[in-house]
């Protein structure tokens, strides 16, 4: 229940910090931003299902399924520090 | 296949963490640090799950470490916010 | 690609130039050509009784200290801010007349409700990534 609690705060962390870089991104129309806050969205979501991950029955493992956003995520969020960080 | 998966974030939070390096060496922002820092962690994470082949990450290693990337962060929107 | 789609799902962009007025695009044109002296305009106006230094105005700002130093100096010739040489040179909002203080006025409503207008007949602010990252987790502005 630690590691359900922890996950929480990660993914609160996430969703917080995707909110925050969408805001930025509108008001500054800067595109590193928008690729870095769907890099913080799939890390929520990464641990959101986790979470429900180990709720559900042995049997079905979401492990594939919670991974591909992360990697999506961060996927993005790499694109943006490349191509989008020179001034 | 979920080894394979791994792997690439793995790499690809060690090559985020990378340029948040550069980003600090550039600008002197110690949130870019702090950023790097915690990518890092999230990529030794990854890696230690899969080299274990632990499923879940119920075990006290992994969420810690995970918990330690994302204070991390918050320490980094804290400490910009009080400048 | 994917962020001009993104650029959709807020205010769809009317034809942009006739939202902003004739007579302040004149004024613009004639006095404030640039984006970095409208935001040098606006910022002093948003406190009229306070005297900045260029280097306050650059901090605030986010620009280059010599940069702004000049635009400032620029602004006061131009009869849109005062002139205080007692030791460090001080500026203070101080519009020549009234037909002036008019126009920053409905320049700084422009600013606020029509950005985007004011960036087509300016252009649009050349950010540093990396700072507008950092700014971005400043959660009040």
């Amino acid at each position: 229940m630690l590691a359900n609690a922890i996950y929480v705060l990660c993914a609160l962390t996430s969703i917080l910090c995707a909110v925050l870089l969408i805001r930025g991104y509108r008001e500054s129309r800067v595109r590193l931003l928008f690729w870095s806050a769907w890099c913080f969205a799939g890390l929520a979501l990464n641990n959101i299902l986790l979470i429900l991950d180990v709720r559900l029955l042995p049997d079905f493992s979401l492990e594939i399924w919670r991974t591909v956003p992360a990697v999506i995520g961060v996927a993005l969020l790499v694109y943006g520090l490349v191509w989008e960080s020179a001034r | 296949m979920i080894d394979v998966v791994s792997g690439v974030l793995v790499a690809l939070d060690l090559v985020a963490g990378l340029f948040f390096l550069k980003f600090w060496a550039a600008s002197r922002d110690r949130l870019f640090a702090m950023f790097a820092t915690a990518f890092w962690i999230l990529a030794v994470q990854r890696l230690l799950l899969a080299a274990t082949r632990s499923v879940f990450e119920d075990q006290a290693l992994f969420y810690t470490l995970r918990l330690l990337a994302f204070v991390i962060i918050i320490v980094a929107i804290v400490d910009k916010n009080r400048r | 690609m994917f962020p001009d789609v993104a650029a959709c799902l807020h205010f769809p962009r009317s034809s942009v130039a006739s939202t902003v007025s004739e007579h302040l695009q004149r004024f613009i044109r004639e006095r404030l050509p640039s984006l970095e002296q409208i935001e040098i305009v606006i910022l002093l106006r948003s406190d009229p009784s306070r005297a900045w230094t260029a280097l306050e105005v650059s901090e605030k700002l986010g620009t280059p200290p010599e940069s702004t130093a000049m635009r400032l100096f620029l602004l006061a010739s131009n009869g849109v801010l005062s002139f205080e040489s007692a030791g460090v040179p001080k500026y203070r909002y101080a519009a020549a007349d009234a037909a002036t203080d008019q126009l920053v006025t409905e320049l700084a409503r422009t600013y606020d409700e029509q950005r985007d207008a004011l960036y087509e007949l300016v252009g649009a602010p050349t950010r540093d990534p990396l700072r507008s990252f950092a700014d971005a987790f400043k959660l009040k502005k």
